[in-house]
């Protein structure tokens, strides 16, 4: 597990020096640690940080559904709840944040950025069967994913073999034209697990 | 014995867009054919028309009576699967001229879901139907008593939570095998300066909590302390306190099913918004009541239906306009 880590954090790594790096890349590459925080702590890997007027990371969190015994601990609940604990903020600066988060926010935590109003979201990959619009680092998310989806889970009531699951390393390259990210909630929420 | 078909319930089951779904038709081209002929004729139809879907949900034959007597009409194929032209150079080197003389009809587009969608789209052409015993949603006048002492609870709640200055929404979780309590909540928003301490996010929340407790303490009790009487003891063995936690593993194990909200009811003043219907998808409840619908974000009825979504992985019943006057006149609203 520890050399898988370190493995990751150097081609995250690597991937900086290669490619134009934008603010997002940064920002996004640190919810990638926290993702991989997540794996390592046999949770689904999603992480996420909240920015501060484009600037300063706030918060972040991470899924902890098996540890919490809690279906709805997503990495940006974890995150909201965690700025807010501080009490050094209220609610109203999500107003000013923006969110990065590694997999596209599900039903739930859509709707609640939406009362929370957040400025803008980017995510790396897309929910629906990791497919979709693309993002930043989006491969390194959906191999993140996949490595934890060929895992049992031991919380499940009866977990599922999955002795004979395979890793995929392929990955489709992305169809759609449409500008990596940014989500605007006025217009779509989408429902997918 | 009474019969639970003649109870008014109380509520009302939110169906999902299937379940609603009128009558929708296609096109399909049919024949008269005489009685003697049926056999030869469905070995054509199945063996060389061509068949663009399944028609699996309607009968090949129907049997119209009149005062002659009766004729057959056979479902040859949708009209979407061949031109007339084609079909009639088909039916041409079959040699069924003289037995075929086709029409258009419509059948259903849709297999029916309930037994009311049956009974009318079974008019216009024969249906295979069964019932799905799973959608069946009778209730004993005992358990509607049980299941109003609930809602009343809530709804209790909601008054407290408005006394307090909260939004007044309220709602409890019951595991309805033992009919028992298992975790009551309000909304705390106000208080807590929090946008998302809703009524359904709190009590998920504190269920969470008591069954990681319950879970550490199992734990605990599993792991060797050594003796503290006696230091010099090597020998690893479970602290004599521990037998009481032994027990709750034992209770554990027996209700093995306690996996998040699995197989437990809700009840919530207000119909759930979004996010937490959303939440009680991913922590599997069992049903849902709610009393009053929320126009603005409500997500199981109103704006989405989220307990009957295709592209989600856990679906549940979910009813409405439980005890929604006596909302309504508490003046609890959100």
């Amino acid at each position: 597990m520890n050399s898988d880590t370190s493995q990751t954090i150097t081609r995250i790594a690597d991937d900086s020096e290669m490619i134009d790096e934008t603010i997002h890349h940064k920002f996004m590459r640190q919810a990638l640690i926290i993702a991989q925080e997540a794996y390592d702590s046999q949770e689904v890997p999603v992480g996420c940080v909240f920015v501060l007027d484009g600037e300063t990371i706030i918060g972040s969190g991470r899924n902890r559904t098996n540890e919490t015994c809690n279906g709805t601990r997503h990495a940006e609940l974890e995150a909201v709840d965690s700025i807010l604990s501080t009490n050094k903020y209220t609610s109203d600066i999500f107003r000013r944040c923006t969110l990065y988060v590694t997999v596209e926010p599900c039903v739930m935590c859509a709707y609640a950025l939406r009362q929370l109003e957040i400025k803008h979201v980017y995510y790396g990959c897309a929910n629906e069967r990791f497919g979709g619009t693309g993002g930043y680092y989006r491969e390194e998310s959906i191999m993140l994913l996949r490595k934890f989806f060929v895992r049992e889970n031991e919380n499940a009531p009866t977990p599922k073999k999955k002795i004979n699951r395979v890793l995929k390393t392929e990955i489709k390259p992305i169809v759609s034209l449409i500008p990596p990210g940014c989500l605007n909630f006025c217009q779509t929420i989408k429902l997918c697990t | 014995m009474e019969d639970e078909s003649t109870i008014i319930l109380p509520f009302r089951k939110v169906p999902s867009d299937e379940e609603e779904r009128g009558l929708e038709t296609v096109d399909v081209y049919i024949s008269d054919v005489e009685p003697t002929e049926t056999g030869r004729v469905l070995k054509f139809v199945q063996n060389y028309c061509p068949q663009a879907e399944s028609l699996d949900r309607v009968k090949r034959i129907r049997k119209v009576t009149h005062d002659q007597g009766f004729t057959l009409n056979v479902l040859i194929c949708l009209t979407s699967s061949i031109t007339l032209g084609n079909l009639k150079l088909l039916i041409k080197q079959h040699d069924l001229e003289s037995i075929l003389s086709l029409r258009i009809h419509q059948i259903s587009k849709y297999p029916p879901i309930t037994r009311v969608q049956f009974e009318e789209w079974n008019r216009l052409w024969p249906i295979n139907f069964r019932e799905d015993p799973r959608r069946d949603s009778r209730f004993s006048s005992k358990e509607i008593e049980l299941l109003r002492n609930h809602m009343i609870r809530a709804i209790k709640l909601a008054d407290i939570a408005r006394s307090k200055g909260e939004v007044p929404v309220g709602c409890i979780i019951v595991d309805p095998e033992k009919a028992e309590i298992i975790c009551e909540s309000h909304d705390t928003r106000t208080s807590s300066n929090h946008p998302l301490r809703h009524a359904v996010l709190n009590c998920i929340n504190k269920i969470a909590i008591f069954e990681k407790t319950k879970l550490n303490s199992i734990n605990d009790s599993l792991t060797p302390k050594k003796r503290k009487a006696d230091k010099s003891d090597d020998q690893l063995i479970f602290s004599s306190d521990t037998l009481p936690e032994l027990n709750i593993l034992e209770n554990r194990e027996n209700s093995a099913s306690v996996y998040l909200c699995k197989g437990y009811d809700i009840f919530v003043t207000h119909e759930p918004c979004i996010t937490c219907s959303m939440a009680l998808v991913h922590s599997r409840i069992g049903r849902v009541f709610y009393g009053r619908s929320n126009n603005a974000s409500g997500g199981l009825g109103s704006y989405y239906k989220i307990h009957t979504h295709h592209a989600l992985n856990h679906h549940f019943k979910t009813f409405n306009g439980f005890l929604k006057d006596q909302i309504e006149m508490l003046m609890i609203d959100c």
